[in-house]
């Protein structure tokens, strides 16, 4: 994620970059993290302390010690940059002052200066990262490389009546295209039209996966469609609407990281669930006599996991225990977030500063048809808004969707860091 | 019962030809769900889509239209006009027997055999070959229709070794008797499974036309033959077996004619938690094991 971004920016960068490109202090680091970095130096690479390690701390001091040696082995790095660009920077300064000085030299110079700069701000994220991880703000599984590709995406509408449920068809149309566009392989697990609009959905719900897992972009659908998750908000004249006036309606979406299904863990973990007795199943309840009596086609299955009350129902499979299996599967994902939920709520508020907004309650996007703009509520630094709701909504313009997540990234990223420098 | 007029027209909005769905199905989300499935089915031509969907309002069985039925854990079973379309009761029974009593037994003296009495489709004894490879299994129907369909079904699966015989199950022959149990040592199969037509015919109104209008009547109606033929002929061929059925007195006419010094039987319910079969082994036999419960 963080390194991608860059790539896409790189030029937005280089052009913010052109006006202090002399100035070899304008990538500064963090003063905490200096204090980090000092203090690795002191007890790992130095070893002028010697802590006191059991056999429980081991596997952490280990770890530790593996983190600290990359932020120390980064920092190094990041100094010696420093150094050559310094190099750099002082032989183009003399060789401006020759009038009759190499142009093609002046020129050449130049590009590797902006790559310098380039690399600096890949390294710099880089320091950043690795303190984060460090300092336990960060745990690898949260690294976008070790992040499940695929994904469960879940519409339905908030408050708003029929005009949500409009919406929300809306989104799920958005999220298909979304997909079209980005050629992942999507499969709609439900979507269950809504009875008394006709034009609404009362629920979505699809699965998406990367075409091919392998491929160049070591991005998966999850983690750029992960910034879905929350509430999103429409303003217009509803189709409903007699008078005219303009509603305010809203759809939530949820986004669930997809386990692969082949890892054994996650087998495991389903079949246990099958055999459970906490999930009631219940299939297609004919009144009738069944059997050769009747030839139902209805094969579809519902999951009720009893201590939760979480419901799965799935009807798309015209076989009963495929449907099923694909239930265990989506009450597996929906059990384990909320396990996963929890546990990231106590770590948030064991600390002092609560990082980002992480609630999912929380309303995130505006839809404003009125004056056909797109606007994202969680971004505070950046400046990111969509004046071609169409465009925005159709996937058209895929490239302002790109923008849009890298933006979010970065926000996220920066949030976070902010959080753990400022404890 | 009727359909109310305000689901007719919810209907219309969402589909023009979903109402048409509506009469099989009776909820738009059902129908809905039907219409995508023959959608997908007829997607380049529009008329046979059409087509299918005034059949469908006349009850002819989804399975018909779209020619197969997902069966078992991978199997397409094609279905055709004059033979029973698999229920997922059946389907539910195949998953029992693979899973709770054949799922570790094997045979060191001999291949273990199967026969599927009323083959029909072949989804039964296909279903088991699927799970267990190494078996020899012999489907028995009576119907010319049925064995050529359950070998075409035989091939798209791409399973092998699995025999169908055009044979009356009621009354067998001398020679359908040898091939079925044609070992030298014990002349016992290891397990016979059956699908036998149960329905009783005094149940005939109430049926839904799809069933009483397309469904071939031979692989429907009956009450005690086969139950009674089990009892007389067949249980002494085989170490255990796996009826299905519809009816209590069914399930008591296999229980209290068989001799209980020499048999246990049980009941199956199925996922409706409606009696669905009966089934039973042999005290001393090799396959009674597999059955504790």
């Amino acid at each position: 994620m963080i390194y991608r971004s860059f790539i896409l920016n790189k030029r937005l960068l280089l052009s913010n970059t052109v006006i202090k490109r002399f100035n070899h202090d304008d990538i500064l680091i963090h003063p905490r993290i200096l204090q980090k970095i000092e203090l690795i130096t002191k007890n790992f690479i130095n070893k002028e302390i010697s802590p006191e390690i059991n056999q429980n701390s081991l596997s952490q001091y280990n770890n530790d010690i593996k983190q600290g040696t990359k932020l120390y082995n980064l920092f190094n790095r990041f100094n010696e940059l420093k150094e050559e660009k310094k190099e750099l920077v002082s032989l183009l300064e003399l060789e401006k002052g020759n009038p009759e000085g190499d142009k093609e030299l002046m020129a050449e110079a130049e590009t590797e200066l902006d790559q310098f700069n380039f690399e600096f701000s890949k390294i710099k994220k880089q320091i950043e990262t690795t303190y984060l991880l460090t300092e336990k703000y960060l745990t690898e599984d949260d690294l976008p490389e070790n992040l499940p590709l695929g994904c469960i995406l879940e519409i339905r509408p908030g408050v708003g009546g029929s005009e949500a449920s409009i919406f929300t068809k809306d989104l799920f149309n958005m999220y298909i295209q979304l997909c079209n566009k980005k050629d992942w392989n999507y499969n709609i697990i439900s979507a269950i039209n809504d009875e008394s609009t006709a034009t609404g959905m009362s629920e979505a719900i699809i699965e998406i996966n990367p075409i091919d897992s392998l491929g160049d972009g070591n991005i998966g659908c999850y983690n750029y469609l992960r910034h879905e998750t929350g509430v999103h908000r429409v303003q217009r004249v509803p189709e409903t609407e007699s008078k005219g006036r303009m509603h305010t309606s809203t759809s939530s979406v949820l986004v669930l990281p997809l386990h692969d299904k082949e890892t054994e863990n996650a087998k495991a973990a389903i079949l246990e669930l099958s055999k459970s007795k906490d999930v009631r199943i219940e299939v297609m309840r004919s009144s009738g006599k069944g059997g050769q009596h009747v030839n139902t086609t209805n094969s579809a299955v519902k999951l009720t996991h009893e201590p939760t009350g979480i419901t799965v129902y799935i009807q798309t499979e015209r076989q009963q225990h495929k449907n099923k299996a694909k239930a265990f599967q989506l009450l597996y994902t929906r059990l384990k977030d909320q396990k996963d939920q929890a546990s990231h709520n106590t770590e948030q508020n064991m600390r002092k500063h609560k990082v980002g907004n992480v609630d999912r309650s929380n309303k995130i996007r505006s839809y404003n048809y009125q004056s056909s703009r797109v606007s994202d509520h969680r971004l505070q630094q950046s400046v990111w808004q969509s004046n071609d709701l169409d465009g925005f909504i159709n996937a058209d313009n895929i490239n302002k969707w790109d923008e849009l997540i890298i933006c979010l990234d970065e926000e996220e990223f920066n949030s976070t860091l902010k959080a753990a420098l400022n404890t | 019962m009727r359909i109310s007029y305000r689901i007719i027209q919810n209907s219309k909005k969402i589909d023009p030809l979903l109402p048409f769905m509506l009469p099989q199905c009776r909820t738009i989300q059902h129908a809905n769900q039907e219409l995508i499935w023959l959608k997908n089915h007829f997607q380049n031509s529009k008329s046979k889509l059409l087509k299918a969907v005034l059949q469908r309002y006349n009850g002819k069985p989804l399975q018909y239209i779209l020619e197969t039925q997902p069966f078992g854990d991978d199997l397409t079973i094609k279905c055709k006009l004059n033979v029973l379309i698999p229920r997922w009761e059946t389907d539910d029974i195949c998953n029992y027997i693979n899973t709770k009593i054949l799922k570790n037994y094997a045979r060191t003296d001999k291949k273990v055999k199967i026969i599927d009495l009323c083959s029909g489709s072949g989804c039964v004894s296909l279903a088991l070959k699927e799970k267990n490879p190494t078996f020899e299994i012999v489907g028995v129907d009576i119907s010319d229709d049925c064995i050529q369909l359950a070998t075409e079904n035989k091939i798209l699966n791409h399973l092998q070794d699995v025999q169908y015989i055009q044979g009356n199950v009621l009354r067998p022959s001398s020679s359908l008797m040898n091939v079925l149990t044609s070992e030298k040592d014990a002349k016992r199969v290891d397990m016979i499974v059956s699908n036998p037509p149960y329905v009783l015919h005094s149940t005939l109104p109430q049926l839904n036309v799809s069933v009483k209008k397309y469904e071939p009547s031979l692989a429907l109606f009956g009450n005690l033959q086969f139950y009674e033929n089990f009892v007389n002929v067949w249980s002494n061929h085989c170490d255990s077996f796996f009826y299905e059925l519809g009816e209590e007195e069914q399930y008591l006419c296999v229980q209290n004619n068989l001799d209980s010094n020499v048999w246990s039987v049980f009941k199956w319910m199925d996922g409706n938690d409606k009696l669905r079969g009966v089934y039973g082994y042999r005290k001393n036999s090799n396959i009674s094991k597999m059955f504790n419960i």
